[in-house]
């Protein structure tokens, strides 16, 4: 069995006055899974995905990415990891294929491959025409997009994204999928939250649910799912832990 | 039904001012931020009322008495209309919330006159605190008496209004004139700059003045100076105890805020609506692309911040621009005056330049102005020291045209030889990295990412404030130096102070570059 890309042991964060957004958090993605993460506001989803992309600090527990740590080798983590906040604040001073091209600078993409691979997910996405124009002329669909296709252009082998389909229209959601899929079948892998349970329920291959910090559920969907909805699941994990 | 510019007045204020932050936040690193930033505004108001004093007491000692009231009036007139200028774009309108604003029940001349309000109240401050001393030394000097007092502080009160107006209106012109145009943040801060840049170059334009006679000297003075700024003499007058021309100044002031409210209401939904119009022409096509290093990428995303941003380009980019309008002046320098005060010009120019790129780096802003946007530089692949190299990088190019342009004008148009001109380039290249380095240090320490108008970082920030102090810090030591060692030569305590600041500036440098940058 191959090595999982990411593994989180025992993660957990607290703030300032002892509150603990995430406490004791373990699971492991692998190669090939996408693993949407859901809860309910404010139940640490966002506080997870921001210290797998090395973007939180945190004291206690491991994360790891492709065998690397990202406390002691941040470089490489990152290197290997495309994240995405929910809500993508980017660049406005920039233009559509400035931004992009800045983007596959800092993650050292050649010349050859970031124009192939504009050109497939520009075009997939129906952006190509305006990476010409500044990002500040662009509506907020536009913006995710863009935020996306820069998530894509460095061929990542992990996938962290927060509530990445709010503000697409359906054929760019549809598109985001096949994006997803293919980059899974090329051995990488997606963690990623959501609130709407039916698109986790027909795209992950893995669930992980967390309450107040605390992972309540983590498995395979067929497995978290049973014979009910993930919705009916989520609920009734949510009352039971009440 | 309270009224509604007052309330919005108070939001505004609120939301300037760290008041509620100190009341309300319970984050204790975010109350000592806002208590830093009131004891830095002390700091600097002290200084401005140590100078104030010293100014009003030498023209007093001069004889000069009567030039005080239209000369601070003047100069603080001058610094309101340069900040409004910077501030207005972002405050005045083409504000981040201008459609939560509007769609509630409120006219746009009370959203125009809480704000423009709001400038007024933000400048008045600065303005008092740098006239009032030397008003009260001048009233104490000519005997005033009481109509005298009275007419000079409700004067004081109204000295900001004028060119608050005339700088909003300034402001505005150029976001029509840019509004529709497709680079218009870049051309918004190059006509900005430009404009300041023609004030100061005016305002500096000093004629010769002739006789010995002081009472002349004085007149020649005043003249000089309405020339400059008009309502000054209305001012000075006021300040005789004349009540015809206080009612004047009173009338224009007033008269003047109260045309543009209603003036630029006409124009503030169509402005506001073209400042915020998304115009994706969708013409692009995706040719052969090209690959530069981190570095190169960092630097030129971050020169492109720094030139698309009006407040931020026009307060970091004016001081070495100064330096480049004093060579220039240099040379149109009566030759008496070089020949009288040549020696001490050249002794203290070094200084002077060093002064102006010392005060103001990019870098004092750049950490807090990556706001929202900072989870793209926290998630990239790239270590701190590359990101900061970058930012430094765009701090020295800033300074650039002082050390490069400005520096030598000013050993030419002095009269100064080899030894001038390199200290003329040195000192300030020197202050320049001291300035980088240290801005950037001080941002470290205390960030601003939430902040809605870059105007409230690149301005009002704690950050720049302390960066600010601390270069001023660094000129004044050396000055002293300079000429309390009047028997050496120039290039030794500047040599060896410039030594320690570049120590200084490296082990700085040494602990930035190892520090973890997380949100």
């Amino acid at each position: 069995m191959s090595q999982p890309i990411l593994t989180i042991e025992h993660f957990t964060k607290a703030y300032p006055g002892g509150k603990k957004a995430v406490d004791d958090l373990s699971l492991q993605v692998n190669p090939g899974d996408i693993c949407g993460f859901i809860g309910h506001n404010g139940a640490g989803k966002t506080t997870t995905l921001r210290a797998v992309a090395g973007v939180l600090e945190f004291d206690e527990g491991e994360i790891a990415i492709d065998g690397h740590s990202v406390r002691s080798e941040p470089v490489p983590c990152k290197q290997a990891t495309a994240y995405l906040p929910d809500n993508p604040d980017l660049y406005e001073h920039l233009t559509g294929i400035q931004y992009l091209n800045f983007i596959a600078d800092l993650f050292g993409v050649t010349a050859p491959d970031r124009e192939a691979r504009i050109r497939d997910y520009g075009g997939r996405l129906e952006l190509t025409a305006n990476l010409g124009d500044m990002i500040s002329s662009y509506s907020h669909g536009m913006k995710q997009k863009l935020a996306l296709i820069s998530a894509f252009v460095h061929a990542p082998r992990l996938l962290v994204l927060d509530e990445p389909f709010v503000g697409l229209d359906p054929q760019a959601a549809f598109r985001l999928k096949e994006m997803m899929h293919e980059l899974c079948e090329q051995g990488g892998a997606i963690f990623f939250s959501t609130h709407v349970l039916e698109v986790a329920e027909k795209l992950c291959n893995r669930i992980a649910i967390i309450r107040r910090g605390r992972l309540v559920a983590c498995g395979p969907t067929e497995e978290i799912r049973g014979d009910s909805s993930l919705e009916e699941v989520f609920l009734e994990v949510v009352e039971h832990e009440k | 039904m309270k009224n509604k510019c007052a309330l919005l007045l108070k939001i505004q204020l609120l939301q300037t001012l760290p008041l509620n932050r100190l009341r309300y936040s319970h984050d204790p690193k975010e109350r000592s931020r806002a208590l830093l930033m009131g004891i830095s505004v002390g700091l600097v108001g002290l200084v401005l009322i140590f100078y104030s004093l010293l100014f009003a007491a030498g023209c007093v000692m001069a004889g000069l008495a009567g030039v005080i009231p239209p000369l601070v009036i003047t100069a603080s007139s001058l610094l309101t209309l340069a900040t409004t200028l910077i501030k207005s774009n972002g405050l005045l309108f083409g504000f981040k919330d201008y459609d939560l604003l509007l769609s509630l029940p409120v006219r746009s001349r009370d959203v125009i006159a809480s704000r423009l309000i709001a400038l007024y109240l933000l400048d008045l401050a600065p303005t008092v605190v740098f006239a009032a001393p030397a008003l009260v030394v001048y009233g104490m000097a000519v005997g005033a008496g009481i109509v005298t007092w009275i007419l000079l502080f409700f004067s004081l009160l109204l000295a900001p209004l004028l060119p608050l107006v005339i700088g909003a209106f300034l402001s505005g012109l150029i976001a029509l004139l840019t509004a529709r145009l497709r680079r218009r943040s870049v051309l918004t801060s190059v006509l900005s700059l430009a404009a300041m840049m023609l004030f100061m170059a005016g305002a500096f334009a000093i004629p010769q003045m002739e006789g010995a006679d002081l009472s002349a000297l004085a007149e020649q003075m005043s003249a000089m100076i309405s020339r400059i700024y008009p309502p000054a003499a209305l001012f000075a007058q006021a300040a005789e105890g004349n009540v015809l021309s206080f009612l004047l100044l009173v009338l224009v002031s007033l008269g003047a805020a109260a045309l543009f409210v209603l003036l630029f209401a006409k124009v503030f939904s169509w402005l506001n609506s073209a400042l915020s119009a998304r115009r994706s022409s969708g013409h692009f096509r995706l040719g052969a692309q090209r690959a530069a290093s981190p570095l190169r990428a960092l630097y030129l995303k971050e020169l492109k911040r720094f030139v698309s941003c009006p407040v931020y380009l026009m307060n970091c980019g004016v001081g070495p621009l100064m330096v480049v309008l004093l060579g220039i002046g240099s040379f149109f320098l009566p030759s008496e005056q070089k020949e009288l005060a040549g020696p001490l010009l050249l002794r203290a120019a070094p200084l002077a330049a060093a002064f102006f790129v010392g005060m103001e780096s990019t870098t004092a802003a750049a950490l807090s102005l990556e706001g929202r946007n900072r989870w793209i530089l926290y998630s990239s692949p790239v270590d701190t020291r590359t990101i900061f190299n970058a930012k430094i990088a765009v701090g020295l190019t800033a300074s650039a045209p002082a050390v490069i342009l400005g520096g030598p004008l000013l050993a030419l148009g002095l009269g100064g030889g080899p030894v001038e001109l390199l200290l003329m380039m040195a000192v300030p290249a020197v202050y320049a990295v001291l300035s980088a380095v240290v801005g950037l240090a001080v941002n470290l320490k205390f960030p601003n990412y939430e902040w809605t108008t870059e105007t409230a970082v690149v301005k009002q920030g704690s950050a720049v404030l302390v960066s600010m102090l601390i270069g001023i810090g660094a000129a004044i030591v050396p000055f002293i130096l300079v000429f309390a060692l009047a028997a050496f030569p120039a290039w030794l305590p500047l040599g060896i102070w410039s030594l320690l600041l570049l120590a200084g500036s490296y082990a700085v440098y040494r602990r930035l570059i190892k520090v973890r940058l997380y949100w």
